[in-house]
């Protein structure tokens, strides 16, 4: 026994030794026990302060070194690991599971790095590093540090490790906050779910009093970790076992495994470290890259690969015919309320719920409500498909509707798109679903379904996403409808034919007449209210089959043939007059007067053989499609006549026609006289008494033959007192009858002078031809 | 004391010129004939084996604590089979330490993490279990060995006691508690129960206490300290043939010899070096003399022929 104070045996020159170490403690007490001493309780690991050493003719099992060079560096033998390890082997306490793992240790026998800024108190450093500089056992470990009674932390710390604080005195900068780009700290992870089983099997601590607030300890051992991040379970599992729902990164060319088979990212990478790093990233959601400046932040994380010199340079998204992003749901009739989705455009065709999908902030923060669409709107980056995973196509070929990270299904009923775009819906029952009208042809475009037969989300060939390509056409609507409407098309039997309503037009032909309710374009196709040509789509909503009925399934065939009640019409053309009065405002009298078919031939075919209930009132005189005739689009059988405006009247006002009893005696103007309609040398088209005339071709001219709708205006019974019809079949007279407003006969009296009131109200008889040699 | 710091610093400097490390007498030392090295069982590398048993048949049993297991060689270190496994189901272990061979051909761990003695035939097929339950509870076992007489002595490192349980697991009889007195323990660990005696390694008392098997104390091997028959760290402790006490020192990486009436006689090594062994715990002698010392942060068993 070499105990000091009991052998009696100390030395001289031992004593003087230990006199002179002594004056250099400090005289604070309460280091008290830190003083030298060979007692047995300091001597379990100060072996060097054994008296044992100072004696000359003793031998010794281990030889005198009180600050042996070991593998991290120069240090006190009280604080080496073998002194450590002679306890913590099982047989005292067992850390045994620091060894397990040795070389996943906090690093020790190496000098802080410059990030790391070591507390000092009164001066002295908190967390001493060896003779070396470099940190060591004894850097956060120290038998003196902490009472041994503690029950909390009995972990010879040198300060308490509640919630992370030692970890965070030199590692301050690691906790930040998510705006530092760091991973949030001592947030309620039921925020996201319980701590993992995984977790807590693998040693992970949080803190809090009900444990349950994320520290440093949650994702990181100090000792026996899974990797040289000193993560608690594998870098591959980690985020996961916390985020579940990202899980479905795992595998696809999302996953940082897969990006560093490319040479994209280090190879060393866990899950997902490709797009985060929990600590010091670029911004928030921990970024991995540097953020474009100027964007939407959320679209900023995505370009910084989808970009031509980004690691997913293979799928670069211009902003160029790309959905739009940074536009707020509203616009297309989403209605937010308490987190809830609904439709200004009423239900989906299978009255499924709508999906809250997540709008963001301009910071790329998630909100509720006012939040705007980023690509992660429609894309879930974690989750390759949202199919069960016996239908889930594989994760690293080329995306269709099915996979790509889409939040939603986008195949055959279109789900993901109409989800905002509920009033697009319906195309799924209709014929523009290529599944129902040509199968064979369905999913060709880009293989996304429904939708992706016409519309591509990025990179598409022009405006409104289009993928497919353009027939030939006025204007770039045109041109889309022809990409299938033309010969050999897709929709070859579905064609225009030489005579139809023109289109690329610009609505001002119709001064006075327009109403702003359908959708006018410019030649790029790009949509305008008020303004703008008239297009394929004034008409037409390619998207729903019957504007009465949007549910109906009785378009979803392909042998349907369309009426004026569906068609794809905006509005019903039929059996009333109103989808065409939404332009020809001031042909809307026609209803109910003898040129309403419903009034005097209800039975009566156009040229189609198609009665009014189906072609509506305009339909049975002009024909939008495949008219026989070019003339004002003349839908039925021309009758005789003298000019092309007397032969669309006598299509029906012919003897053996349905209109025969309405056949003058006297029928038209003489021929060789050209009228001018004009006043004070200014054409009055559009002026009140303007009595067109016009010319061969029938086209309304400046001069030109007077006939039949120089005085007579068809659509309007009477111009004294415009209004509809009666509803009957009447017999009128010089206050109707389709005259134009009989009070105004400039254009008679032109010739005529005083005579022109008789002329007027007599044209048609007998008597006032004969009052004028042309007339004999 | 109060000098001045100039003072202070002129003391510190010359007497530290002084010589410190005594030179001392030569230590005793025998040499041990090295055999061979077992590092690897037959599912892998060997990870902080702490403790090592010889079965009836010869065979080696050790504990790859590491790796929750129990590798077995054969007599000349041929690897053959591990049993065990990280759990807490029948014949899987956590954490276990030490390893015993009964009389009867069994072999019984002590499954520290999971608080029970699992015993398992030679071959290493589970055959049963009970809870490591002293006075006061649940303790975490350290080693255990069979008397022969169908008693199992286990050491208890929570409760620094001495149990004996029979086979079925029932609490015969324990003694000790913590303190420095003979008689008590402070973190006991390996044990041998040879010809009605128990030797007990006291790991932070320094010494190997033994015991009547009634639990009567006889007497001490070892004291406190660093020099020849002196010990620091003691964790493992075998007998020979002789009847020579074995007792190895895990910081001090050496194995000490004692007579048969517990005197320090030499230490293993040679030309009074000792011998160099790294945090050596668990010992085992066979009946043919040769020794078997775990080297926990070498991860292996090293195989001497005894002088």
């Amino acid at each position: 026994m070499e105990y000091l104070g009991e052998s009696g045996a100390l030395s001289i020159r031992a004593g003087l030794i230990l006199a002179a170490l002594l004056t250099l403690l400090p005289e604070n007490p309460a280091l008290a026990s830190r003083e030298i001493s060979p007692k047995r309780e300091c001597s379990i690991c100060h072996v060097m302060w054994l008296t044992i050493f100072t004696r000359q003719e003793a031998a010794t099992l281990i030889p005198y070194d009180p600050k042996p060079k070991v593998e991290t560096g120069k240090q006190d033998v009280a604080s080496t690991e073998r002194m450590c390890f002679s306890c913590h082997d099982g047989f005292v306490r067992d850390s045994r599971f620091a060894w397990e793992k040795r070389q996943h240790f906090h690093p020790v026998g190496v000098k802080p790095s410059s990030k790391i800024e070591i507390p000092t108190m009164d001066g002295k450093t908190v967390f001493p590093l060896n003779e070396e500089g470099k940190i060591y056992c004894g850097t956060c470990h120290s038998a003196h540090g902490i009472d041994w009674k503690e029950k909390f932390s009995p972990l010879f710390l040198r300060v308490k490790n509640v919630n992370s604080s030692l970890c965070l005195a030199c590692h301050v900068d690691r906790a930040t906050g998510v705006e530092e780009g760091n991973h949030p700290m001592f947030r309620n992870i039921e925020q996201i779910g319980e701590v993992p089983d995984e977790l807590r099997r693998a040693g992970s601590k949080f803190g809090g009093k009900r444990r349950n607030k994320v520290i440093c300890q949650s994702c990181h051992r100090i000792h026996g970790a899974a990797d040289e991040k000193l993560l608690a379970v594998d870098k591959h599992d980690l985020c996961t076992t916390c985020h579940v729902g990202k899980k479905g990164v795992d595998g696809t060319k999302h996953d940082a495994a897969i990006m560093s088979e490319k040479g994209l990212i280090a190879p060393d990478s866990g899950l997902c470290t490709a797009c985060h790093k929990p600590h010091s990233g670029k911004g928030p959601r921990m970024w991995a890259y540097e953020l474009k400046k100027g964007e939407n932040r959320i679209t900023a994380m995505c370009l910084s690969c989808h970009n031509p010199k980004g690691a997913a340079r293979e799928k670069v998204v211009s902003r160029e015919h790309t959905h739009p992003i940074g536009v707020e749901v509203d616009k297309v009739g989403i209605v937010i309320n308490g987190g809830k989705w609904s439709s200004r455009e009423g239900d989906t065709w299978n009255e499924q719920p709508l999906k809250p999908l997540p709008l963001y902030d301009r910071y790329g923060n998630r909100v509720t409500k006012g939040g705007q669409v980023a690509c992660t709107t429609c894309h879930d980056p974690h989750n390759w498909s949202t199919l069960p995973p016996e239908q889930r196509p594989d994760p690293l070929a080329e995306g269709d509707g099915r996979g790509s990270f889409l939040r939603l299904p986008f195949g055959d009923k279109a789900v993901l798109c109409t989800n905002c775009h509920v009033d697009k819906a319906m195309v799924a029952l209709s014929k523009h679903n290529l599944r129902i009208s040509s199968p064979t042809d369905a999913g060709k475009t880009t293989g996304a379904g429904v939708c992706g037969d016409c519309h591509k989300p990025h990179e598409g060939k022009g405006p409104n996403l289009w993928a497919r390509g353009y027939g030939p056409g006025n204007d770039t609507i045109e041109k889309m409808c022809r990409d299938c409407h033309q010969q050999d098309g897709i929709a070859g039997n579905k064609l225009t034919g030489e005579n139809f309503h023109p289109v690329g037009v610009e609505i001002t032909r119709l001064v006075g007449e327009v109403n702003p309710k359908l959708p006018l374009f410019n030649r790029q196709g790009k949509l305008g209210y008020g303004e703008g040509r008239v297009s394929c789509g004034t008409c037409h909503n390619p998207h729903q089959w019957d504007p009465r009925d949007p549910s109906s399934l009785e378009g979803a065939s392909p042998k349907v043939e369309g009426n004026g009640q569906n068609s794809f019409l905006r509005i019903p053309a039929a059996p009333g007059e109103t989808l065409c009065i939404e332009c020809h405002t001031r042909k809307r009298w026609i209803r109910g007067t003898d040129h309403d078919l419903h009034v005097t031939g209800p039975d009566q075919p156009n040229a189609a053989g198609d009665t009014v209930d189906k072609t509506g009132i305009c339909g049975q005189c002009h024909m939008v499609h495949n008219a026989p005739n070019r003339l004002r689009i003349w839908a039925r059988k021309l009758g005789p006549g003298e000019n092309p405006m007397e032969k669309l009247c006598r299509s029906c006002h012919d003897k053996d026609r349905f209109a025969g009893n309405k056949l003058p005696a006297r029928l038209t103007h003489p021929i060789e006289i050209r009228g001018i309609s004009m006043r004070g040398g200014q054409p009055t088209r559009g002026k009140r008494g303007h009595r067109p005339v016009y010319d061969e071709q029938g086209e309304e001219a400046r001069s030109g033959v007077i006939t039949c709708p120089t005085c007579h205006d068809p659509h309007k019974w009477s111009d004294i007192r415009p209004r509809p019809g009666p509803g009957r079949n009447v017999e009128g007279d010089v206050r109707n009858s389709f005259l134009r407003d009989a009070r105004n006969v400039d254009l008679c009296a032109n010739c005529h002078g005083m005579d022109a009131i008789f002329r007027f109200k007599y044209f048609h008889a007998e008597a006032s031809r004969r009052k004028h040699r042309l007339y004999e | 004391m109060h000098l001045s710091h100039a003072n202070r610093a002129l003391l510190v400097a010359a007497l530290l010129a002084l010589p410190l490390t005594g030179q001392g007498t030569a230590i005793p030392t025998k040499t041990p004939r090295h055999l061979l090295h077992i590092e690897s069982s037959s599912a892998g590398a060997l990870l902080l084996p702490t403790d090592v048993t010889i079965g009836n048949s010869g065979n080696i049993y050790v504990v790859d604590s590491g790796n929750d297991r129990i590798a077995m060689f054969g007599p000349a270190g041929r690897a053959l089979s591990t049993f065990g496994g990280s759990g807490a189901g029948r014949g899987q272990l956590k954490d276990p330490i030490g390893i015993g061979a009964g009389r009867d051909g069994k072999i019984y761990v002590a499954d520290a993490g999971n608080r029970r003695i699992q015993i398992f035939s030679a071959s290493g097929k589970f055959i049963s279990s009970f809870p490591v339950k002293g006075g006061s509870g649940l303790v975490k076992p350290v080693d255990v060995a069979e008397s022969g007489n169908g008693e199992i002595y286990v050491t208890g490192n929570s409760n620094h006691k001495l149990m004996v349980f029979n086979h079925s697991g029932r609490l015969l009889r324990e003694w000790g508690g913590e303190g420095t007195s003979d008689g008590l323990f402070r973190y006991p660990g390996t044990l041998v129960v040879r010809a009605g005696l128990v030797y007990v390694v006291d790991v932070l008392n320094t010494r190997v206490q033994v015991f009547e098997t009634s639990g009567r104390f006889r007497f001490n091997i070892g004291e406190w300290g660093v020099g020849p028959g002196q010990m620091f760290r003691p964790k493992g402790v075998a007998l020979d043939a002789k009847g020579r006490a074995y007792v190895a020192d895990s910081y001090m990486d050496l194995v000490q010899v004692f007579d048969s009436s517990y005197k320090f006689m030499y230490v293993l090594g040679s030309s009074g070096r000792p011998a160099k062994f790294t945090a050596p715990a668990g010992l085992a002698i066979d009946s043919s003399g040769r020794i078997y010392v775990t080297e926990m942060l070498k991860h292996r068993v090293s195989v001497y022929q005894l002088p």
